[in-house]
């Protein structure tokens, strides 16, 4: 099976079904059920909705995947130009530096409280489905990392020596062959 | 006037579901569909198989927004949920139980 890519797409909302050509491509590569389905849209979709309820980036968000056929992965994308996390999480923790940021929004139960409705989940969600997954999850926030790899705890965190002008979160699945 | 009956509605939250708008729009359509046979019905269940690409955020806005409107004590006993897969499940059960917190404040205990 050859390499194939799901274009870059811009958006400003988390919309029903935005996912679905990143969901299938990895259908089409790998053999997955209704559970694992969900947990790969959830991971989608936390990523998205976090762009439109905090990030404030003029230019949105972009996403894009690939299924590499040399590494059997399928990689995905999802980048805004926004206030990074740490900015986000500033109005109510103000001089929150970027890494203890990333530490507690992958922890969870954290939020800048953008909008009512926000609970502090979709981060800590993201990374738990992506997990779940056995995948492998970067997140680069302001300078700051977070790298989780699917089979070792915990999940690391870093300062990085530049600066992103955002938020990105990347992350790759195996695909696995049914035999 | 207001009739009561001992009676369950039951409502697919893919009915209220559209592919091109707002994840949060669809979760507060919902909400207000389980408002109104709430008032009506003895309880509500919902069935959220079927969804896909939602995320916290939808579960906040459809918990948040009948808890808002009629109470935790609604939310606990009178609105049933089932859902297509464990992982649903669990996401929606963190939203629930953060939406309660929010709601009766953090000594709050969930099933």
């Amino acid at each position: 099976m050859q390499s194939e890519t799901v274009p870059l797409r811009q958006f400003y909302q988390a919309v029903g079904d935005q996912a679905a050509p990143i969901t299938r491509l990895v259908r089409r590569h790998m053999e997955i059920n209704a559970d694992t389905e969900i947990y790969l849209g959830v991971a989608l979709s936390e990523a998205a909705q976090n762009i439109e309820d905090h990030a404030r980036s003029s230019i949105g968000g972009v996403w894009c995947a690939r299924y590499l056929s040399g590494s059997k992965q399928v990689r995905v994308a999802v980048v805004d130009h926004g206030i990074g996390i740490a900015g986000s999480l500033a109005a109510l923790s103000p001089g929150i530096d970027d890494v203890e940021a990333l530490r507690r929004v992958v922890r969870g139960g954290f939020s800048s409280k953008s909008l009512a409705r926000n609970m502090g989940l979709g981060v800590s969600n993201l990374c738990a489905n992506v997990k779940h997954l056995r995948g492998d999850l970067a997140i680069v926030s302001g300078a700051a990392a977070a790298v989780m790899t699917a089979y070792a705890d915990p999940i690391r965190f870093e300062p990085l020596p530049c600066r992103f002008p955002g938020t990105a979160i990347f992350f790759r699945l195996n695909v696995i062959d049914p035999d | 006037m207001m009739v009561t009956t001992v009676s369950t509605s039951r409502l697919k939250a893919l009915d209220f579901f559209s592919p091109s708008r707002a994840v949060v729009e669809s979760a507060r359509l919902l909400a207000q569909a389980a408002i109104a046979d709430l008032d009506r019905f003895e309880s509500v269940e919902v069935d959220f198989s079927g969804l896909r690409g939602i995320s916290s955020s939808y579960f906040n806005a459809f918990f948040g927004d009948v808890g808002r409107v009629l109470g935790s004590t609604v939310l606990r006993t009178r609105l049933h949920c089932r859902y297509e897969t464990k992982g649903q499940g669990d996401l929606a059960g963190r939203s629930l139980d953060a939406v309660l917190r929010s709601l009766d404040g953090p000594a709050t205990q969930t099933a």
